[in-house]
């Protein structure tokens, strides 16, 4: 990354003069901005688009390292910032712009809570079918800059794929945006998927406008306790194969269910399919669901009206952040048939809270702030180890500096590009310097 | 008149069945037409497509390009199997366009003297006189019955003429008995409902003379009187798709002055090709002011003997024939006369026979008439594949509606070393007859 | 010249690399209106092949451009600066169809419906059906992020490839995305798709199968006019039922289609709505109660039902054929792909009416009503100058009104050679200045499709300085 000249002359008085109409935020709370023990010099929170190129504008031109915010919910993700002058909170940006229901599209600012924006949704029959942890304080820009999916993703993709145009302000102050309202758009390069996951270090994504569904008119939930995860997959498989309209798939091991209020017997993994439709297709498809939990030597089996069931979905997308962020969470990325290694991987120890997202082969696991394992560098070093063994990854989040840990591990293939992408769009390095892949 | 300005030299077509304007332009490039392509298919290649040898006709009309062998090429490894055809959204007459191209490469790029020689024999010689045809199978016939090819074989002979050894090897069996169009009439087996014709043809009756018996014995079994004139020929389909339309023209007159005259309600054959190339005397003969009405008549007669039975409907056999049989679409069948689902109809109506469909059943095997001795590589390799289909089906018995096919097929599962049968549909049909109160 | 195409030779076999003007003439054109012959055929046969032919153009300073089955519509795969063109129709395997992971690995020559045909035995499919889907190739797809018809439900190419091995313009091969569904790092993946073949090249893509719906019910129903049929799409819309396809046709595509097909509609026919609806048995029988209820009650005058195989087929023959029987109205058309939010799809046909007749050129209309991306087709002849440059000019007023609509230039053809000049009207400087970073970004040059999606004002003065054009004239280009 190209050195800044200068850097030791960005110091609070030059910003506060720097920005001066970009929405400073006096007296800021410096240390609730904190990221890995990093504090900001300063916290900009502008309220308009015109703010936030200006905060970005004026940093690019004196090359001052900004990191963006969101609700904060996710910021142990990535490693620690090589540089930290300005918390760049862009919840001043928090507006439903436009909910066009006969369109079924929605245009939103990226400071809006995902909270905010489902509840407008929900006056109108329609949802965004996203479910991250804390939705009343992640938030949309947030969703989006992480870009990791949740249990919903099982029937809806990641949150990129129902992304239909996107602005962004990149690192240099240029405000850029590609795609539009319409639900099918191939006009020009699809910038948003360059944007959305890279963790606000090619761009500070804005607003993005999304395709919407309409709420189901009835869901259930079915839930079964099996003594191994490769069985529980398996039902899966069968409920997948046999085209029930399956919302959601999750294996939690005892420490999730307990934590997420829902029972749970040492030992045992309980499994939770969410199925959604029209009532006689959920019905029939809690049967189907039921049936193929019994199959599989299921112990036992219940299922779940209406209202339950989607108070049990609120707990599971919570499970590791009940109310605020763990001390440490893993989240391991392999191919849905190694889903169930993966979370016999994370489930060694006995105080860690596991999830996995059965037919994406994803695991999310973690660990409250008294029960992290004692040689935290160690445990994930093995774990990578038997993970790359296989061709997945362990990323780590941690709201602490992990010495010896690098958050995301080896880089990926391709990651030569990826530094060029960097180059081309932050060629200064100033966007959430250092935190992502390989230190981009 | 607007003029056209898109014409940037003089077209290399001229005079009499050149491709027309309005054919070559209702091509739209969409590429739809790829995948049914045999040859596209095999190599992958736009050069060796429908739209690409379109593309090439448009060049040539443009006068961007001349009639050069580079081209001729191109168009020669055309199967003419008409499958684009079959396909097109824009209603492309592909196969007329084919055959007026290899009309303007016939008249203007005449080839070397071997090719000549080799073409004057076999479309203005032979074909046209099958008594000369028949001459020559004979001696084949004698060549393979007698000790002499046990010699050839023996003294290795053939290795020293390239082409010439595996021409011989691919030769079809000609052990069966001929069939002989001399006027004979058929009576119909109970009530007589209706008269046809049957087209005797030129390669089937002395290959595979036992299916054209096959074929009367089965009009006759569904209340049809069968008349085989004796002054018909050949109908002229390899002519026409080698380019030589005028001596295609003189057998076409031929057969409409002797099929018109016999006093029937249809025209029926056992040869898809040749039921392809009746079918469209019509348009072969549309600038002849004497015949072209007549042609027209004829070809409303032509009906092939699947659609014939199929349409009667066929009776069905009393008792069973328990066979696994794959259908493979001949493509004068399935993509010249859209017919697909008639061979399929007189299959189904034998009771115990169990259908089997192969991929890509309505895929060329690589036949194409003249096309095995022509294009020879691609030939072989489609026949391969084809057998390979046909194979994976588990069947023992491949059927199909063409002669071309059956020998193409008979020589595949020869060099598979595989023990399946081929046959003409009608001939499970009057097996599954003559099995009646056995 | 020479050097090349002997390193080229030694690489891929005397027979793949052409060079011939006939061979050249027939890789001048895609399914577009817009043609450029290369200089040289060059058709690899693997991954490897392709890194060479790419190392190779490279060291002599030449363009290569990646070419399908050439069935686009935008002229995607044009060489519109000569240059090798590099059809990738010989790689055409399919390597693997892993049932219970739904995944199937393919090389990108493989034909869009043979992964659905490989997938069926296994109860499974690929989702994006373009309408050429029986020969367009999912490398082509993947470039031009293609849709089709139930795409309505489904999405798009881009929401089903999990990943692709790509050949980069260095020649060195990279994997982006993969078998996984979550990976780090930035989403290649997802940028490189839809970039319509000037990043890089793919061969090999991992692509998503869904499982074989239970039940599929198509219904047709027949209208007096378009706003009838677009009052009954929105109706559907709002009802909260999401069809699998929601398609229209107007009444010149329905006059041009019933003497085609014979399909039964009456001659006083306004406009047809065909409606797909699919998956569990219990909800479609449901739904499609609701959708004939609708309807009707939006003055359909005929609802035509069917749920088996081959009477579905009947329904949608004429959808399926429309443009081939367009085809035989006149010699040429020139097939737009607009797209318009779905409440304003009334506003676009009214707009498109205007047009047609300011410019003297019939326009019919075929298209995918539920997402709004419309397909306006003038209808011309290509040999006539006048109509040729009215046709292009109509395209240019019916893309101005989709902006103003609300809309974009493309829904699923790609920008090309065909919408570049437009793209000012959608996007900034700044906006297209980002968009052209990803090009150093991918360190690709000009390698790769050079000329395409940017406007370009000097397209044609450095066409007409292409040695491609002194070589077969200026006659073989336009």
């Amino acid at each position: 990354m190209s050195n800044v000249k200068g850097d030791v002359a960005v110091d609070v008085a030059v910003l506060e003069q720097a920005l001066p109409n970009a929405g400073l935020v006096a007296d800021a709370n410096l240390a609730s901005y904190a990221v890995k023990g990093a504090q900001p010099l300063v916290v900009a929170r502008p309220d308009s688009i015109e703010g936030m190129v200006s905060v970005l504008t004026s940093a690019s031109r004196l090359g001052a390292g900004v990191i963006p915010w969101g609700g904060g919910t996710r910021m142990g993700l990535g490693n620690a910032p090589s540089r930290y002058h300005v918390a760049l909170d862009v919840q001043g940006l928090h507006r439903v712009v436009e909910h066009r229901p006969a369109d079924l599209t929605v245009t939103v600012e990226a400071g809006c809570t995902v909270q905010t924006l489902q509840d407008t949704l929900r006056e109108s029959g329609q949802y965004l079918p996203i479910d991250p942890a804390l939705p009343a304080q992640a938030t949309i820009g947030g969703v989006l800059a992480m870009g990791t999916g949740g249990p919903l993703s099982t029937a809806f993709g990641l949150p990129r794929d129902l992304v239909i145009g996107m602005q962004a302000v990149l690192a240099d102050g240029s405000m850029v945006k590609n795609g539009g309202i319409v639900v099918k758009n191939v006009t020009g390069y699809a910038m948003d998927r360059l944007y959305i996951g890279s963790m606000g270090t090619l761009a500070v994504i804005t607003e993005a406008t999304f395709k919407v569904t309409p709420l189901p008119r009835a869901e259930a939930t079915v839930s079964a306790s099996f003594g191994s995860v490769a069985d529980a997959v398996s039902v899966c498989n069968a409920v997948a194969a046999q085209g029930l309209p399956l919302l959601a798939a999750e294996v939690l091991n005892h420490v999730a269910c307990t934590r997420a209020g829902l029972g749970g017997n040492t030992g045992m993994y309980q499994l939770f399919l969410r199925v959604a439709g029209r009532s006689s297709a959920v019905t029939r498809s809690v049967d189907a669901c039921a049936s193929a939990c019994r199959d599989h030597g299921a112990e036992t089996v219940t299922s779940m009206d209406d209202a339950t069931s989607a108070a049990i979905w609120k707990n599971v997308a919570d499970i590791g952040w009940e109310s605020e962020p763990p001390a440490l969470a893993l989240r391991m990325l392999g191919t849905p048939a190694q889903g169930a290694e993966l979370m016999a991987l994370a489930g060694h120890d006995p105080d860690v809270s596991a999830t996995l997202s059965a037919t994406r082969g994803v695991v999310q696991a973690s660990w409250a702030s008294d029960a992290t394992p004692d040689d935290v560098a160690g445990y994930i070093a093995g774990l990578r180890s038997s993970a790359s063994a296989m061709g997945a990854q362990v990323v780590v989040e941690s709201q602490s500096l992990l010495e010896g840990v690098d958050a995301w591990g080896p880089v990926p293939d391709g990651f030569a590009v990826m530094r060029q992408l960097k180059e081309q769009y932050d060629p200064q390095g100033l966007l959430n310097p250092g935190r992502y892949v390989g230190g981009l | 008149m607007v003029e056209k300005t898109w014409k940037v030299g003089v077209s290399a077509f001229q005079g009499q069945d050149a491709p027309q304007e309005e054919d070559l332009y209702s091509c739209v490039h969409c590429g739809l037409c790829l995948n049914a392509c045999p040859t596209y298919v095999e190599t992958g290649l736009e050069t060796e497509s429908p739209r690409g040898r379109i593309a090439l006709m448009k060049a040539v009309f443009e006068g961007r390009i001349g009639l050069e062998q580079g081209v001729i090429n191109h168009w020669d490894a055309c199967l003419q199997c008409r499958a684009c055809e079959a396909v097109c959204p824009s209603g492309v007459p592909y196969g007329r366009l084919m055959e007026q191209t290899q009309a303007q490469v016939k008249r203007q790029r005449p080839g070397s003297m071997f090719g000549r020689i080799g073409s004057w024999v076999a479309y203005k010689q032979l074909l046209p006189n099958l008594g000369q045809l028949k001459l020559l199978v004979r001696v084949l016939r004698m060549y393979q019955q007698s000790g002499i090819r046990r010699l050839v074989h023996a003294t290795r002979i053939l290795q020293l003429l390239p082409g010439i050894g595996e021409a011989e090897a691919s030769l079809p069996d000609l052990s069966k008995p001929f069939f002989d169009a001399k006027g004979q009439v058929h009576l119909a087996r109970g009530t007589r409902k209706h008269r046809v014709a049957l087209l005797s043809g030129c390669v089937m009756p002395l290959v595979h003379g036992p299916t054209m018996d096959a074929a009367v014995r089965v009009l006759t079994r569904n209340g049809c009187e069968v008349v085989v004139p004796a002054d018909q020929g050949c109908c002229g389909a390899l002519n026409t798709h080698g380019g030589e339309r005028d001596a295609a023209r003189d057998m076409a007159r031929r057969n409409i002055d002797t099929f018109l005259g016999a006093g029937v309600d249809a025209v029926v054959t056992a040869s898809a090709g040749c039921g392809a190339s009746m079918k469209e005397y019509d348009v072969l003969l549309c600038d002849d002011p004497a015949y072209a009405d007549k042609a027209t008549r004829f070809s409303e007669m032509v009906q092939d003997i699947t659609e014939f039975l199929a349409s009667l409907p066929v009776e069905s056999p009393k008792t069973p024939l328990n066979v696994q049989v794959t259908y493979q679409d001949s493509c004068h069948l399935a993509h010249a006369q859209r017919l697909t689902a008639p061979p399929r109809t007189v299959l189904g109506a034998i009771p115990g026979l169990e259908l089997v469909e192969m991929e890509h059943s309505d895929r060329c095997c690589g036949a194409g008439g003249a096309y095995q001795l022509t294009q020879r590589e691609m030939s072989g390799q489609l026949r391969t594949h084809k057998l390979e289909d046909a194979i994976a089906t588990g069947a023992k018995i491949i059927a199909t509606a063409n002669p071309g096919c059956m020998m193409q097929m008979e020589l595949g599962a020869k060099q598979a070393g595989v023990a399946i049968k081929v046959c003409h549909v009608v001939d499970l049909l009057d097996e599954a007859y003559r099995g009646e109160g056995a | 010249m020479e050097p090349l195409i002997k390193e080229l030779r030694q690489a891929l076999g005397r027979r793949y690399v052409m060079q011939q003007p006939e061979e050249l003439l027939v890789y001048e054109y895609d399914g577009s209106v817009e043609r450029a012959a290369p200089q040289i055929v060059a058709v690899p046969a693997d991954t490897e092949q392709v890194s060479q032919v790419v190392s190779v153009a490279r060291k002599h300073g030449v363009s290569v451009v990646p070419r399908g089955a050439g069935t686009g519509l935008s002229g995607g795969a044009i060489p519109a600066m000569g240059g090798i063109l590099m059809p990738l129709t010989r790689m055409n395997r399919i390597i693997e169809i892993d049932a219970e992971q739904r995944m199937a690995l393919v090389e990108p020559g493989v034909v869009n419906i043979d992964i659905s045909k490989a997938a069926e035995p296994f109860g499974l499919r690929y989702a994006p059906d373009p309408s050429s889907q029986k020969a367009c190739t999912i490398g082509g797809n993947v470039a031009e992020n293609a849709g089709g018809p139930h795409c309505l439900a489904y999405g798009v190419t881009t929401n089903h490839v999990l990943g692709m091995e790509t050949v980069l313009a260095d020649g060195s091969v990279i994997w982006v995305g993969g078998r996984q569904h979550e990976s780090i790092g930035y989403d290649l993946r997802g940028v490189l798709i839809g970039s319509e073949g000037t990043l890089a090249v793919t061969t090999k893509v991992a692509v998503r199968l869904q499982s074989l719906p239970e039940l599929v019910t198509t219904m047709l129903a027949i209208f007096q006019g378009e706003d009838e049929a677009s009052a009954a799409v929105s109706a559907i819309i709002a009802s909260g039922i999401v069809p699998a396809a929601i398609e229209m046709m107007d009444k010149l595509t329905i006059q041009a289609v019933e003497p085609a097909i014979h399909a039964g509609y009456p001659a006083d026919a306004g406009a047809v709505l065909l409606v797909e609806v699919e998956g569990l048995r219990e909800s479609v029988v449901e739904e499609a109660v609701e959708v004939q209820e609708i309807c009707r009650a939006s003055g359909a005058t005929e609802v035509r039902v069917a749920d088996d195989p081959a009477e579905r087929e009947r329904l949608w023959a004429g959808r399926k054929t429309a443009l081939g029987a367009l085809g035989r109205l006149a010699p040429s058309y020139y097939l737009l792909d607009g797209v318009v939010p779905r409440t304003r799809v009334m506003d676009a046909l009214r707009r498109i009416r205007e047009i047609s007749e300011e410019y003297g050129l019939p326009i019919a209309n075929v298209f995918h009503a539920g997402d709004g991306n419309l397909h306006p087709c003038i209808l011309f002849d290509e040999r006539i100058e006048d109509e040729k440059r009215r046709s292009k000019e109509a395209g240019g007023a019916i893309l101005r009104a989709c902006i103003e609509l609300g809309g974009a230039l493309s829904g699923e053809h790609g920008v090309g050679l065909e919408k570049q000049e437009y793209m000012d009207l959608c996007f900034s400087e700044a906006d297209l200045e980002a968009m052209a970073r990803l090009n150093p970004g991918f360190g690709s040059g000009e390698t790769f499709n050079p000329g395409k999606i940017f406007p370009t004002g000097a397209t044609c003065v450095e066409l007409l300085q292409h040695p491609a054009i002194t070589r077969l004239g200026l006659d073989a280009f336009v």
